[in-house]
């Protein structure tokens, strides 16, 4: 083995390790956050669920029988209310971890839960996803498809140019796929 | 005794032709293709087949179109497997031991059990549908409308069950599938309930972009959160063909799960889909020590699976052919194809003269005998999926996801929405909702909604009469007492209840 691949190895190992580190930083901030987070959503999808039923009993009221159009709504509303309301007594049941130890202020502590629910990774790749859909109708699917994924895979690669070709090969070869089996194979034409 | 041999005879008419082999060969390869491309189901790969045969004559037509669902429901398994994104609804439950063999580097361990298992059930529901296509038919009929509707629920309650962890936020993504599902114009009334006056919602939101967006696009951005974590895992493809042990070595659960496949199969409105659920579930209660956890790569899980939603397809085919009503979309689309060529489907099909009943039988039963080789092959290269880079795949099927979004229907709104649904699937699944239950609640909230509302106009609108008729009938009462038994053993109060009378 030469010195070069030595030197490889042993910044594979702590490149690794870097990586374990940040993973298990991860998992700790999401337990540390999980209360807070879990309550908003909840609370969130319980406000959502009564938004759902109000008009859903209103569509019942307006024809109270055995075969109205409202019935079924409401009842599966209703159900979604009740398991979220028993979703949250049994997380406020819960006793540790229910507030975030953190030497900061509120402004911090937020971000801190924001960053956790849906970290910079995702959220860029949630925001390019968005602008790429949008997109589909403007630019057309082929060259929507081109941009979004080499943006994606040099992105997700953070940036490392080496991967530059294999992007853009990649780009190429999709769109090449696509256009083969599903424009003229299956002959739906895309957008 | 008479009437099987009769059909039996009939069938053999097929051999007369023997071009129709061809056909049911194509019509796999297609299927298994198509069906294994997320976005790409069962019902739309058939969907293009009949559209391609509507001017042949009737038998290639049945040919291709048989060999495209069995390959098709078989070909829902790879994706399952590989990407996590069930090809079809029936293979759900495929996705929860075999994607994680995939992340284990036994994908084509895999892929190559399920080949086997699915033709084995495959095989076992088209004996079915020849021997006992009468007698399902009359029991089927038995069932009244208050026992579609359990059956349903059962259906939901058993996935939220079988898939760990609350089951109040799996009964939350259950109810608010249901309620997805009644958004549009209501088939009774024509009344629009929120659509907001929209013209797309009138039809309802298409249940292929919600699959694609909850199960493609949600999972890949979970993906992402994790993608440190997430490691690429070599692919052992030493071995394909599994070894006896993996093939026959679990028979209880193969035909265990395909009895159950046919019989659910059989039930008008239900299919692969509750068939491979409820297969899963007994075999997950039924073996004691698996070698590996349900849902962390048990090979019985994936067995239960497949051969379950396989033997399905024949036990699908016997409503559709005796009573004229499918078993799921995709028998719908073999309804119309049939109905095209001029074949009357309903009781008095299977004595009709001309035999056609014992070839539709032939057929189906050749398809999934023809299935072990075409089944058998491309695993290499489908397992080589997995291997790809993260950074790759990620961004690849989200790409997949919006094309099998668009491809159903060719309206971009259904991108919008699977787009939609895929962040709704995000936050969902990192707050530990199961997606699974919300997108059956979705695909069964018509037979539920229909079901239920038939079942209170014939209890003149009283629900103490409906619960009444569910307690005093028996087929009733037996669904409703598992409904019940489910929900006690999730709360633990079975527990309780076991060590109360222990104690005294």
């Amino acid at each position: 083995m030469s010195n070069g691949d030595l030197g490889h190895d042993a910044n594979d190992i702590v490149f690794e390790q870097t990586e374990e580190i940040k993973v298990s930083k991860l998992e700790q901030d999401e337990k540390k956050t999980e209360f807070v987070r879990e309550l908003f959503f909840l609370i969130l999808l319980g406000a959502a669920s009564i938004a759902l039923l109000i008009p859903s009993i209103q569509m019942w009221l307006k024809k109270p029988s055995a075969n109205a159009p409202g019935m079924f709504p409401t009842i599966v509303t209703f159900g979604m209310l009740l398991c979220d309301g028993i979703a949250l007594v049994q997380l406020l049941g819960r006793k540790k971890a229910k507030c975030l130890d953190m030497d900061e202020s509120g402004w911090d502590k937020l971000k801190f839960v924001i960053v956790t629910e849906v970290p910079f990774t995702v959220f860029v790749m949630l925001a390019a996803t968005l602008l790429y859909v949008a997109s589909l109708k403007i630019i057309g699917f082929y060259i929507a498809t081109f941009i979004y994924l080499t943006f994606s895979i040099i992105f997700l690669y953070k940036g490392d140019r080496s991967k530059i070709v294999q992007a853009l090969l990649v780009a190429v070869g999709m769109d090449l796929a696509v256009y083969v089996i599903i424009d003229l194979i299956f002959q739906i034409h895309m957008l | 005794m008479s009437t099987i041999i009769e059909t039996f005879t009939s069938g053999l008419l097929v051999f007369t032709q023997p071009e129709l082999l061809l056909y049911i060969l194509g019509g796999l390869l297609f299927g298994m293709y198509a069906g294994a491309m997320p976005g790409i189901s069962a019902t739309m790969a058939i969907s293009l087949i009949v559209s391609l045969s509507y001017n042949w004559s009737i038998y290639p037509a049945l040919a291709v179109a048989l060999g495209c669902y069995v390959g098709a429901v078989y070909g829902g398994s790879r994706s399952a497997i590989l990407l996590n994104v069930p090809g079809t609804p029936a293979a759900i439950a495929t996705a929860f031991d075999g994607y994680p063999l995939a992340k284990q580097g036994k994908a084509a361990k895999a892929l190559g059990i399920t080949a086997i298992q699915s033709v084995i059930g495959g095989i076992i529901g088209s004996i079915f549908l020849l021997v006992a296509a009468p007698l399902i038919t009359r029991f089927a009929l038995m069932f009244a409308s208050r026992d579609y509707f359990l059956l349903a629920l059962m259906g939901i309650m058993l996935l939220v069950s079988m898939s760990g962890g609350s089951f109040t936020k799996g009964m939350f993504s259950g109810f608010l599938g249901m309620f997805i599902g009644v958004i549009g114009m209501d088939s009774s009334t024509a009344t629009q309930r929120f659509t907001f006056d929209n013209i797309y919602l009138m039809n309802g939101i298409s249940s292929v972009a919600i699959i694609i967006g909850i199960f493609g696009l949600s999972e890949s951005l979970v993906q992402m959160r994790d993608l440190r974590k997430v490691t690429v895992r070599k692919q052992d493809l030493s071995r394909i063909i599994p070894s006896f042990q993996d093939a026959f070595g679990y028979l209880r659960v193969t035909i265990e799960s395909s009895l159950i496949g046919v019989f659910v199969g059989a039930l008008p409105g239900t299919g692969g889909n509750i068939a491979a659920l409820i297969s899963y579930d007994r075999a997950k209660k039924s073996t004691k020590n698996p070698a590996v956890p349900f849902g962390e790569g048990a090979i019985e899980g994936l067995v239960a699976s497949e051969s379950s939603n396989n033997a399905a397809v024949g036990g699908a085919v016997i409503p559709m052919l005796t009573l004229g009503i499918p078993g799921d979309s995709a028998t719908a689309l073999l309804l119309a194809c049939m109905t095209a060529h001029g074949v009357v489907t309903g009781p008095t099909l299977i004595d009709s003269q001309d035999g056609i009943f014992g070839i539709i039988v032939m057929l189906v039963l050749l398809a999934n005998i023809f299935l072990l080789p075409v089944s058998l092959t491309g695993i290499k290269i489908f397992a080589k999926i997995v291997e790809v880079p993260k950074q790759i795949l990620l961004p690849l099927i989200i790409v997949l996801a919006t094309v099998g979004s668009f491809a159903a229907k060719k309206n971009i709104m259904d991108v919008y929405f699977m787009a939609g649904f895929g962040v709704l699937g995000y936050f969902l699944s990192i707050h530990s909702f199961k997606t699974g239950p919300l997108v059956l609640g979705m695909i069964l909230s018509q037979l539920l909604e229909l079901n239920l509302r038939r079942s209170l106009v014939a209890a003149y609108g009283s629900v103490w009469t409906l619960l009444g008729q569910m307690v005093s009938n028996t087929l009733s009462a037996v669904l409703t007492l598992v409904i019940v038994l489910v929900m006690l053993s999730q709360f633990g109060i079975l527990k309780k209840l076991k060590s109360v009378i222990k104690k005294s």
